[in-house]
């Protein structure tokens, strides 16, 4: 027998969120880049490794960034979108997944690289 | 006058003449010798724009066992150049620039004699790779690398 009881958004969840912080998204595809002002953004883990490349210690200081897929709109992340927090630091995405229960879209779950010189 | 070691001459030079070279877009500061190649900041500029870079830093030293002369011995003296940028990804920023500092390098070193140093009778560059292109497309980095070489020929003590 099919459930009756009526679907649940959680969408909105975010909204019980605190600390967050204003972010823009920097989406480029093909030649257009469209930017996504984000009112409500949390900063998750952070961490710095180093890892070995053609014999240079390149360091990484990532960050981890939840953001609310209704702020998102239509948009999604892909890697090489930039993130730019409140103190005007790019974070440039690596990867991104997009968090969701059942048919609601909770939040993109983005793994950004701080920028060089940024 | 303190002995200076071969290799330290070597790198010296390397750096001076990528400095001489004028490549638009990198200060002289941003050309640097290094014990081990690294961009830490702390390694870096004090600028906020630490990148782009060119490292320098010395490599294991080739002997062929039997190099050389009945007095003398080959010895090479290979070091790393290391060009870093950050293009985050895009196909276009910075490419032709850092493919021409890349020629211009290679070009000013390769065949060419390190002078003030008589010992080194010959540089040599080896290529590597003109871009890792894991590192670009995991972090969008721009990671080239040179190894450029100097052929000595040292009288044996």
């Amino acid at each position: 027998m099919a459930a009756t009881t009526p679907q649940i958004s959680y969408a909105l969840d975010w909204h019980w969120w605190d600390n967050t912080e204003s972010v823009t998204a920097s989406l480029t595809r093909r030649t257009t880049t469209t930017t996504v002002t984000i009112s409500d953004a949390f900063r998750g883990d952070i961490s710095r490794t180093a890892g070995d490349v053609l014999g240079a210690e390149l360091v990484a200081n990532s960050q981890i960034w939840s953001i609310p897929a209704s702020l998102m709109g239509v948009n999604e992340f892909v890697q090489g979108d930039t993130i730019t927090d409140a103190d005007s630091v790019v974070w440039s995405v690596e990867g991104a997944v997009l968090v969701t229960l059942g048919n609601s879209k909770l939040y993109w779950t983005v793994a950004t690289n701080k920028r060089k010189g940024s | 006058m303190p002995a200076e070691s071969l290799h330290m001459q070597l790198m010296e030079h390397i750096q001076a003449e990528i400095v001489a070279l004028d490549l638009v877009g990198i200060p002289n500061g941003g050309v640097l010798i290094q014990k081990r190649l690294s961009d830490q900041e702390k390694y870096l500029l004090a600028s906020p724009n630490n990148y782009p870079v060119i490292l320098i830093a010395p490599e294991t030293e080739t002997i062929q066992p039997n190099g050389g002369t009945n007095i003398e011995d080959d010895i090479g003296y290979p070091v790393s150049v290391v060009i870093l940028d950050d293009d985050n990804q895009d196909q276009d920023v910075n490419y032709d620039r850092n493919l021409l500092w890349r020629q211009q390098i290679i070009r000013n070193l390769h065949n060419h004699h390190a002078a003030g140093i008589p010992s080194i009778r010959r540089l040599t560059v080896t290529p590597g790779a003109v871009i890792d292109p894991a590192t670009w497309s995991k972090a969008g980095l721009w990671v080239s690398s040179l190894r450029v070489n100097a052929e000595t020929r040292n009288l044996r003590p």
